[in-house]
């Protein structure tokens, strides 16, 4: 969609833009050794560093967060091109990760201003993903307060669920999980820390190979999810097992649902519910070498939050790769 | 699970109230990767994800 690099007159790192819907991902990799992008590289291996954040006040975003007490990343600027201008600030959260606040109502161009349009003979049908529907950070041990504490007081989020170490824990693992999201529901956030278990959870082997907080998972929503899983799987991407077993009983803890239960067995999806509705989701392998981030697809079915009952499902499936991997 | 949601859901509306006060916030504008090769990366997103 949009590109900056060397033929842009930007020297020190290349960037390109995805989209599919609503849904924007920017790909950004040093060109030069002293770029800071390497030091991240280094540390965390491929991974998110900015979740942006559309706003329709960027400078007005950062002075009211920095005045609640969060630490700045990158002061408001004020970009121009032939389009329009934009302006963006910045914030640090969790780990290395960062808030990048945009405010975009006055740009007209493919991107922003530093960018060109970038066309491509190549392009592959979209998968049916729609938007974001929530990214979840994983923090380390006792940090989940902190992270918490600064999405409701720094950024205004309300605490929607929270599960503990007894909602979320198999034989082996647990972990704790608190859901923030802001008042209009346009973003969730949830946190996840590692919780004590006879064997090491998800969350510390994410710390371990991410060294440190970070993005453990996008969740990106589609209308039918069936059709989306398909078609990923044609392209190579790799979900987690559901063992068969997980359908046994899963009617009785949902209710009745619209789709044939077969069929999302065949896939794999797993099915949970919250006061107001259902839910299908299913997750992706790691995309990356080291087991740290990977992908949610989702349909929502009513539930605007989440509910407990996929969780031991999901971590089992997970506990199967860690033992594969030898960091259970 | 600590609360029902209904519960929150209307005490959410003051906080709401606040919040759109000092930071409203629209949605998700882009989510960006640091990545060792974003040529190769992005020819996966493309062809596998269909971005
Ligand atoms: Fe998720």
């Amino acid at each position: 969609m949009a590109y900056a690099g060397l033929e842009t007159g930007v020297k020190d790192r290349t960037s390109y833009v995805l989209q599919q819907d609503k849904i924007r991902l920017v790909l950004t990799t040093p060109m030069t050794p002293d770029s800071p992008i390497n030091e991240h590289i280094r540390e965390h291996g491929d991974g998110v560093k900015v979740i942006a954040l559309w706003v329709p006040d960027a400078r007005k975003a950062w002075e009211e967060t920095t005045k609640r007490g969060a630490k700045s990343f990158m002061e408001p600027i004020k970009e121009e091109d032939e389009h329009g201008y934009v302006v963006r600030s910045g914030i640090h959260t969790y780990g290395e990760t960062v808030h990048i606040f945009v405010e975009r109502n006055e740009y007209k161009g493919p991107f922003m201003p530093g960018y060109r349009a970038w066309k491509s003979h190549y392009n592959p049908p979209p998968t049916g993903l729609k938007f974001i529907d929530h990214m979840v950070g994983n923090v380390g041990w006792g940090e989940m307060n902190t992270w918490v504490d600064f999405y409701a007081r720094v950024m205004g989020f309300a605490q929607l669920v929270s599960f503990d170490d007894k909602d979320i824990s198999t034989d082996y693992t647990a972990l704790m999980s608190k859901l923030m999201r802001t008042g209009n529901g346009r973003l969730k956030f949830p946190i996840n820390a590692p919780a004590e278990g006879k064997k090491k959870s998800q969350i510390e082997e994410y710390i371990e190979f991410y060294n440190g907080a970070g993005v453990q998972h996008i969740a990106v929503a589609t209308n039918n999810i069936i059709e989306t899983v398909s078609a990923l799987k044609d392209r190579g991407v790799e979900f987690l097992y559901v063992p068969p077993t997980y359908y046994d009983d899963v009617l009785d803890r949902v209710g009745e649902i619209d789709e044939d239960l077969a069929v999302l067995k065949e896939h794999g999806v797993l099915v949970d519910r919250d006061d107001e509705g259902y839910l299908l989701q299913l997750c992706t392998k790691p995309v990356l070498d080291r087991p740290t981030m990977f992908f949610e697809i989702i349909q929502r079915k009513g539930a605007k939050s989440f509910g407990k009952g996929n969780f031991k499902a999901l971590f089992e499936a997970i506990e199967r790769e860690q033992e594969n991997r030898g960091t259970l | 699970m600590s609360t029902g949601l209904k519960d929150v859901d209307y005490s959410l509306e003051k906080i709401m109230q606040d919040a759109e006060d000092f930071l409203p916030l629209w949605g998700t504008d882009y989510v960006e990767l640091y990545v060792g090769n974003a040529k190769q990366s992005a020819h996966y997103y493309k062809t596998a994800w269909g971005f």
